[in-house]
């Protein structure tokens, strides 16, 4: 191969390089806000209210949560996974980061402020238990 | 420049044109993934569900819970709570609203809507006024004004229900653009009352609301040439010599000024007008009215005046439209022939109110426009049968919380 053959290679090699680098960075930032924790944070928080708001006293539900949980055991801990759902008043917050959560309220008057009774993590199947016991004390108009 | 330095150019060229492309991608997804993901049209759903459990069970209504004490505590018997917890500065009632409406209605005789018998609502009211603005004015971002419109004239319908004044309208093959019935609820081509959309026309395409009528057409038109002695255009109901047509005019003296469909919008009203009846017992079939000239004339409610701002603002803004007497004009600066919408309405406080407020971008104030107001029938337990619509509207402002 002349001289100038090599050089001709040589540049489109770079420039094909260049290339495959830049797809990839953007692959990368495309699917990390997929399936950022941030991302899932909000997700479950509004799930979790919306299935509050449709739920009665005596129901009970389970929703899959493995991504989410994984995410919180990288960023929190499993020492603090107990932070990961909390429900104050008629808010929900899914914590998956240190420093963030994302909080989402539901109209349902139910009281579902007590974690273990009302709601805990089952780490065997990677779910999220939720059981409905009652109406909090009613409020007027 | 030879060859190989255009062929590293054109590289050059490539390589930024590839820089550019990826950053656009970058940037969408950005914006995409960063957006909050917008459940509250399901929520709305799911907050009506939660009404229509409350209210009727298997088709039939719960009779005690059309009454005062329902009413005054409606959220505690419904098992609702609108009260979130300040702590992100979110304010207390003022992400939801709901509002019931419970209608006679007789499927025999066509499927008529009566009279309104029970009401109730509860939350931020504001969150119904952008509901209704995006739901009924176009927005200048979704749809562009495509006529050229720089009048609003405001009618009334002189006549108790929403129903019966679109009837009226649909039989003398008129039209509206708005009809705003007494609890401020506002009708549209877009928001029809059931069965009346032919009554209605998109603000884009002109109604006939504002005519002369074949009738006072053939007798004169009112003079449009008049100046006054500051050489400006005269404005309303002028006779050939250019004198205001007051009072009570005879046939003769009747005039109309022409055109006025081609480029204004017209919104009706539902009051009585002059004809508030009172019956055996002196009771008035308008809860609120006013007399002028011995004449007893329905009082227009504060909920009509309140969505009849917000209207015309938006409208304004869309159509840009002055706000002012000269471009905001009643029924009765047309023609003679009309009084509309009578001297129960309050111009000053209108207007007053409504220059406060300014023309306002209809999507600046909308949040809601895909929450949809819910219908569904039931009956009591003597068989009559009701029209229960009910209205839940969510109006959050959603944010990442620094640290939970």
């Amino acid at each position: 191969m002349n001289k100038r053959g090599s050089e001709w290679l040589l540049e489109n090699v770079i420039f094909i390089l260049l290339n495959l680098i830049f797809f990839s960075i953007m692959a990368y930032f495309i699917i990390s806000n997929i399936n950022s924790a941030s991302v899932m944070q909000e997700e479950y928080a509004k799930s979790i209210a919306l299935a509050l708001d449709s739920a009665h006293p005596g129901m009970n539900f389970t929703i899959k949560m493995a991504d989410a949980i994984k995410a919180a055991e990288k960023n929190l801990g499993k020492e603090h996974m107990d932070q990961m759902v909390t429900i104050n008043g008629n808010q929900v917050t899914v914590k998956l980061i240190d420093k963030g959560g994302y909080t989402y309220s539901f109209f349902n008057n139910l009281n579902m402020s007590k974690p273990t009774s009302n709601y805990y993590l089952d780490e065997k199947n990677n779910d999220y238990v939720f059981f409905v016991g009652g109406y909090n004390e009613p409020k007027s108009n | 420049m030879n060859r190989r330095a255009i062929e590293k150019l054109m590289s050059l060229y490539w390589f930024a044109v590839l820089t550019l492309v990826t950053l656009g991608i970058v940037y969408v997804s950005h914006i995409f993934y960063g957006a909050p993901y917008n459940v509250q049209t399901i929520e709305s759903s799911v907050l009506e569900d939660q009404i229509q459990n409350c209210l009727a069970h298997q088709d039939y209504i719960v009779p005690s819970h059309l009454n005062d004490t329902f009413r005054n505590n409606f959220l505690k018997y419904c098992h609702l709570n609108f009260s979130v917890e300040d702590v992100y500065g979110w304010k207390n009632n003022s992400e939801y609203y709901v509002e019931v409406n419970v209608y006679k209605y007789d499927q025999g005789n066509f499927g008529s809507v009566g009279d309104e018998i029970f009401n109730v609502s509860a939350g931020n009211i504001n969150l119904k006024t952008a509901w209704q603005i995006s739901s009924n004015v176009p927005s200048s971002g979704i749809l562009s004004p495509t006529r050229k419109v720089n009048t609003i004239v405001i009618h009334s319908t002189e006549g108790s229900t929403t129903s019966g004044a679109l009837e009226r309208i649909s039989n003398e093959k008129l039209s509206v653009h708005y009809l705003i019935d007494t609890t401020g609820q506002v009708y549209s081509q877009q928001k029809p009352y059931y069965e009346f959309q032919d009554a209605f026309r998109s603000p884009n395409d002109p109604a006939s609301h504002a005519g002369c009528g074949t009738g006072v057409d053939k007798i004169q038109k009112c003079s449009s040439s008049c100046v006054d002695s500051n050489g400006k255009g005269m404005l309303g109901l002028l006779d050939s010599n250019c004198q205001q047509l007051t009072g009570t005019l005879s046939k003769s003296q009747w005039c109309c000024i022409p055109g006025y469909n081609t480029n204004s919008i017209g919104i009706e009203l539902v009051n009585l007008g002059a004809r508030c009846s009172t019956d055996a017992k002196g009771a008035s079939s308008c809860q609120n009215s006013e007399t002028f000239d011995g004449e007893q004339w329905q009082s227009f409610s504060q909920a009509q005046i309140n969505s009849l701002v917000n209207l015309v603002s938006g409208i304004a803004y869309v159509y840009n439209i002055p706000l002012d007497r000269n471009h905001i004009i009643g029924h009765y600066q047309i023609t003679t022939e009309k009084t509309d919408p009578g001297p129960a309405f309050p111009w000053d406080e209108f207007m007053k109110e409504l220059q406060a407020k300014g023309a306002v971008a209809p999507s600046a104030t909308a949040s809601s426009s895909d929450q949809v107001q819910r219908s569904f029938y039931a009956l009591d337990k003597d068989g009559n049968q009701y029209l229960v619509t009910v209205l839940g509207l969510i109006g959050k402002n959603e944010k990442n919380i620094a640290s939970a």
